[in-house]
């Protein structure tokens, strides 16, 4: 989707009313996006005339009737909103029982659903205990929905306005909660067409897209515009999505809103996906140099500086964190993966902990905690903690590959392919994914499944879409593989074919060197040559394995095999 | 009963024609005297005074009336053997209908049921009910006085075969006592007590109660004879105490009319009957709002306390249902409503037996539940409910054969009952008559719609119409079924979720599958049925091409799906490229960079297992590579 420049100050408008609106609502994740987006815009230019910008407090619906209707309700509108402000839900949900305007409406039942959820959280106990799960509900959610669903969903298509907009993202989250998703994504998009200018509903969309084809799917339903540009950056961003155009979009919106950290973070984790860790710390770093109180995203930067294994600066990181607010989950997610590198498990795992209680649905630390739990050898709590993750956000591929790896180590096959298949098509250009799903089904004896997974794994190599410059052998394939491949062959009984692959995992010597592999691949083809009775090529192969590398001792035995047959060629 | 005293002269009865022979001429004005004084005790409930002055009067008139009124005052206070040997003693009973039912009543006081039948009679005065042929033509003939006084004498033969439905009740011969209750309205449809007997202990299934009420005699009613608005206004009355699983239309219109042209809007009995429709309709929450209003007005309003107790045993209001226990155990202690184990107390008291049997089917003690449930059957012969439950308890113990048998005797009782419907459908599903089922399931939630009722009750159904869908293979629409559960269910089924991944399963949909059986498995994780599935779904998925599909973004920003042969492809072009590089370029190999190793060896084999499994291969045609 081509970003086109849209009316400035017409966006800073629209941006200054979605981040009132948003907070009059008790959307504070959303008017606190919008806010920030709006001030990452290059300032207006003042007007020649001297008058003052009009000002938004409060804006009245656009809709006579029901600004008629906000107005008389208001009082009691700013009661219930003071109540919220102090988390008392119930109670401003009671005072606007019997309010009719969409705005009071959707803060009752929006309320409703906040107090279902804190108690919800409170009934659910202990992170990982026995009452943490999906059996633990919120209990407000059918009452919420049977308000809902006569206003907003339509069975003629009819087109939402405004105030209905909200209305039907909290029914989209409703029926999120209940795994209804294709109805999930109904709402939502009828919410964002409505209203575009709410991120929360645009997250909770992307929340529902599993991959490309449905990422595709959607946009034939949206409308061109910034929000939807945005919307389409974020998700394939989250899909992995690491090509150009995606790097072209981001510069285009960039142009619009120049000091944006959203979405320069945005570019910095693209660079993660391609395992560019440089670029991406070198933009993180400068974002905290801007902004040093910002503990969004943190949790992905304590990742890269993780990968990169630079403990001082993790540390620093983390040091910096706790200084700013030590009660957020992003806070606790740096300081679990500084202990981690420091290879203290047991505190990483109480740090991740320790998040979960602050925020259940903080995907980084279910899925760190489940890298942590691998690490101590808790195999299923590794699992638990995994499927939480994949729970809240499927498109976590190291979540699912740990997964894989997990249930491998139970032994139990059919799980691990399925969720090794889950990340390889998130990662389709993964070639680790491919590799574990080949041996995956080397273990359940069905090679020629493990041929195809490999073969994947061998062509992904080539075929990244990452834009890294620190390949030069990018055209190679990987001998392991296709020593593996030639194994799987063997295992089929198809000789010929298999000593093909080797053939080919030797030849890759002229790109890598010799390997163990490589080797490994000679001596199977000098038996090979022996067994067919060509002794030269055997001789050959045999007299270079003998000068060194590992299989010295099984070349010495081949040479004197073939001396004492008295085939030695001169 | 006595309670409304009706002034002197008003309802009486009595033959004026037995007034003894050579009694002392009247002193009209004496008579009157003493007949208001004692109608002024009475009024007081100064009952010594009533029998004191009423004592005198008949001696001085000797009139069988003042004698009936004597008794009345002995009655009235609690003196129930001695009114009876009044009226026995002056040969009152044969002689009088009114005293004939104030002597059976005083026999029923004293739980002497036998002899106040006998006082009775045994049969109904059939030949008095306004619809047959003798009544038509004593309608013609009479007239005048004569009719004045067969209107009175009408009323207590109502009366009376209401009290001798009460006995055959009391006797457990419910046929009878129905009969007799029916009798008694068919003669006067005043006789409210018979008609509230008759819905009460709903005798009669809800067909046979609307085309009673279309039967009964409401133009008798009205002054001039003609349907006139009195009728109209007891018909409606009565219609709001009809079953609630008909014709909702006709009882709303009665309502309606009642509230706006006759200012019964806030009438407790017509809140209670809107309160029962709400309740059939499983609308409990309004139900209750309207129970509440009810008792906010009138807290010991017994009629209601059943309903709202039920309304909030539905909704789960554990905290505020022990308040009002407490209170009412407190305040009211003889009240059958006030105790769950009311069937001790008043046998007859039908709500608590089912209660009762209800308490055992949540324990699963099935055999008691079926020993209460069919007492309570017993009891309430008209009403399709006991029956039902009866069903419901065999098809829980799998006695599919006997749970059909009890259904379908409550299906000719009831045939509009959404639940039953539901029940029904699971026994033909059992039987593997899925079409039937279906038809039942769809009839249950279409009857549930029309009643307004509240689509959370009805969740189960549309499970089971979804199973049926499934079991027909009819995914597609099954699915539809269950998306629809999953929506207006109050918490998320692990069983719903399962059915859905087995519809995919069964579509030949692994993938989907597998992913609702771990929504399944999220909420329950140890489910069996879900593990088993989902063994089998990953078991097939494995066997799936998609495996190896997949889609990515080019570098032009469009989709590129590959799958194997594309990956071939790849890899045949690539073995070129190396081919001719090969053959160009110099073909020496770098020896001695050795490299670190990149992965661990791979075990050692012997030399032996290689050769002997290589034994007879063919030879290998390097040019092809």
């Amino acid at each position: 989707m081509a970003t086109e420049l849209p009316d400035i100050p017409k966006l800073h408008e629209a941006l200054q009313l979605a981040t009132l609106k948003c907070s009059e609502r008790c959307v504070y994740q959303g008017a606190k996006w919008a806010a920030e987006l709006l001030t990452s815009m290059a300032p207006l230019p003042a007007t020649p005339t001297g008058e003052l910008p009009p000002a938004y407090l409060h804006p009245l619906s656009t809709n006579k009737t029901e600004a008629a209707l906000e107005a008389q309700e208001f009082s009691q509108y700013l009661l219930a909103k003071s109540y919220f402000d102090v988390k008392e839900y119930d109670r401003c949900s009671h005072v606007l029982e019997k309010c009719l305007s969409r705005k009071a409406v959707f803060l009752h039942l929006y309320s409703k659903y906040i107090a279902g959820e804190k108690r919800k959280d409170e009934a659910s106990e202990m992170v990982l205990g026995p009452l943490d799960g999906a059996g633990t509900q919120n209990k407000e959610i059918s009452y919420i929905m049977s308000v809902l669903q006569p206003k907003v969903d339509r069975k003629d298509g009819e087109k939402l306005s405004e105030d209905e907009s909200f209305l039907a993202w909290l029914y989209g989250i409703c029926l999120l909660k209940q795994k209804n998703e294709t109805a999930a994504r109904d709402a939502l998009i009828s919410s964002v067409i409505a209203y575009p200018y709410n991120w929360s509903a645009w997250q909770d969309l992307a929340s529902t897209v599993d991959s490309l084809q449905d990422l595709n799917n959607i946009l034939q339903r949206l409308p061109n515009n910034i929000m939807s540009n945005l919307f389409v950056l974020s998700t394939n961003q989250e899909l992995y999505q690491t090509t150009e155009p995606i790097h072209s979009q981001l510069t285009d919106l960039l142009v619009i809103f120049p000091t944006s950290s959203w979405l320069k973070t945005q570019r910095a984790l693209l660079y993660y996906h391609a395992r560019d860790f440089e670029e991406a710390d070198q933009i993180f770093d400068s974002l905290l140099a801007v902004d040093p109180y910002r503990l969004d995203y943190l949790d992905h930067y304590s990742n890269i500086l993780y990968v990169m294994e630079r403990r001082p600066k993790l540390g620093f990181i983390a040091q910096l964190a706790l200084t700013t607010d030590r009660f957020r989950p992003e806070t606790n997610c740096v300081v679990g993966n500084f202990y981690s590198l420091k290879s203290e498990h047991e505190k990483a795992v109480q740090c991740f902990r320790r998040a979960l209680t602050l925020d259940k649905t903080c995907l980084s630390a279910w899925t760190l905690m489940g890298h942590e739990y691998v690490e101590m050898k808790n195999t299923h709590a590794a699992i638990e903690a995994y499927r939480r993750a994949v729970d809240i956000n499927r498109k976590d591929y190291r979540a699912w590959y740990g997964l894989g790896l997990s249930y491998e180590v139970l032994e139990m096959h059919y799980y691990a392919l399925f969720y090794f298949q889950r990340a390889a098509a998130l990662r389709p250009y993964d070639s680790q994914m491919w590799q574990a799903m080949g041996q995956c089904y080397d273990r359940m004896n069905r090679p020629s499944e493990a041929i195809r997974s490999f073969k994947r794994a061998l062509v992904t190599l080539n075929k990244s879409p990452s834009t890294s410059k620190d390949e030069p052998e990018a055209r190679s394939f990987d001998p392991q593989i296709l020593h593996q491949i030639a194994i799987m062959y063997e295992k089929l009984r198809q000789s010929k074919e298999a000593a093909k692959w080797m053939e080919a995992c030797m030849a890759e010597e002229e790109n890598v060197g010799v390997t163990t592999v490589t080797g490994q691949a000679r001596m199977w083809l000098a038996r090979w040559a022996f067994v067919n009775q060509n002794w030269a090529r055997a001789q050959e192969l045999a007299n270079l394995l003998c000068q060194d590398g590992q299989e010295v001792e099984e070349a010495k035995a081949l040479v004197r095999d073939l001396r004492s047959r008295g085939l030695e060629v001169a | 009963m006595a309670s409304a005293p009706p002034t002197a002269g008003e309802g009486s009865s009595l033959n004026l024609t037995s007034r003894r022979k050579g009694a002392p001429a009247s002193n009209p004005k004496m008579e009157e005297f003493l007949r208001n004084w004692r109608q002024d005790a009475l009024n007081k409930h100064q009952h010594d005074a009533a029998i004191f002055v009423g004592d005198k009067l008949l001696a001085l008139t000797g009139d069988p009336k003042d004698a009936f009124w004597l008794a009345q005052v002995h009655f009235g206070n609690g003196h129930y053997n001695r009114a009876l040997s009044f009226l026995t003693r002056n040969d009152l009973i044969s002689k009088s209908t009114s005293c004939r039912y104030l002597a059976a009543l005083c026999l029923m006081k004293q739980s002497k049921y036998d002899e106040a039948l006998t006082i009775l009679g045994e049969k109904n005065p059939s030949h008095l009910a306004f619809n047959t042929p003798q009544a038509a033509r004593r309608k013609k003939t009479s007239g005048g006085k004569g009719d004045e006084y067969e209107k009175g004498n009408l009323k207590f033969e109502a009366a009376m075969c209401h009290l001798r439905g009460l006995i055959y009740a009391k006797q457990n011969a419910f046929d009878k006592a129905k009969d007799c209750y029916k009798q008694a309205v068919l003669i006067d449809v005043k006789c409210f007590e018979a008609f509230d007997q008759l819905m009460k202990n709903s005798l009669m299934s809800p067909d046979e109660e609307w085309a009673f009420l279309e039967s009964l005699d409401f133009a008798n009613l009205s002054v001039d004879g003609e349907q006139g608005q009195e009728a109209q206004f007891a018909k409606m009355l009565y219609t709001t105490r009809l079953s609630k699983y008909k014709n909702p239309t006709a009882f709303n219109q009665a309502t309606e009319k009642l509230s706006t042209d006759y200012n019964l809007a806030n009438n407790a009995d017509l809140i209670v009957a809107r309160s029962e429709l709400l309740f059939t309709q499983c609308r409990f929450k309004e139900c209750l709002q309207l129970c509440e209003g009810i008792i906010k007005n009138d807290s010991y309003n017994f009629a209601v306390y059943p309903l709202y107790l039920a309304c909030m045993h539905e909704l789960n209001m554990k905290n505020k249902l022990f308040l009002v226990s407490h209170d009412m155990a407190d305040s009211y202690p003889d009240e059958p409503v006030t105790w769950l184990a009311a069937s001790m107390m008043d046998p007859h008291f039908g709500p608590a037996w089912i209660g009762f049997a209800h308490t055992f089917a949540a324990e699963g003690e099935h055999d008691q539940a079926i020993s209460a449930y069919s007492t309570a059957a017993r009891l309430f012969q008209g009403t399709h409910l006991p029956q039902l439950f009866l069903g419901m308890q065999h098809l829980q113990l799998n006695n599919v054969t006997l749970a059909d048998e009890y259904l379908n005797t409550a299906f000719n009782l009831c045939k509009s009952d959404p639940l039953l419907l539901n029940e029904l459908g699971v026994v033909f599903y059992h039987k593997d008559a899925l079409q039937d089922s279906i038809k039942c399931f769809t009839k249950a939630l279409q009857i549930a719609d029309d009643i307004e009722s509240n689509p959370k009750a009805w969740v189960a159904t549309k499970a089971n119409l979804g199973h049926a869908f499934r079991r027909l293979e009819m995914f597609d629409k099954a699915l539809v079924c269950f998306a629809e559960v999953t929506r207006t269910a109050d918490t998320n089924d692990p069983q719903v979720y399962s059915a859905i991944g087995l519809c995919h399963l069964q579509a030949g949909r692994p993938w989907e599958a597998i992913v609702n059986l771990h929504e399944a498995l999220a909420i329950s994780p140890q489910d069996p049925v879900a593990t088993e599935l989902l063994e089998k779904a990953l078991a097939e998925n494995a066997d799936k091409d998609s495996i190896f599909t997949t889609t990515m973004l080019n570098t032009d920003g469009t989709l590129i799906t590959q799958d194997s042969d594309d990956v071939d492809a790849i890899i045949r072009s690539h073995q070129r490229e190396q081919r001719s590089k090969r053959s160009g370029g110099s073909t020496s190999r770098p020896q001695s960079s050795h490299q670190a190793p990149r992965a661990p060896a791979a075990p050692r084999r012997r030399l032996a297992d290689v050769t002997r499994d290589y034994g007879g291969m063919e030879v290998s045609d390097e040019d092809e590579l």
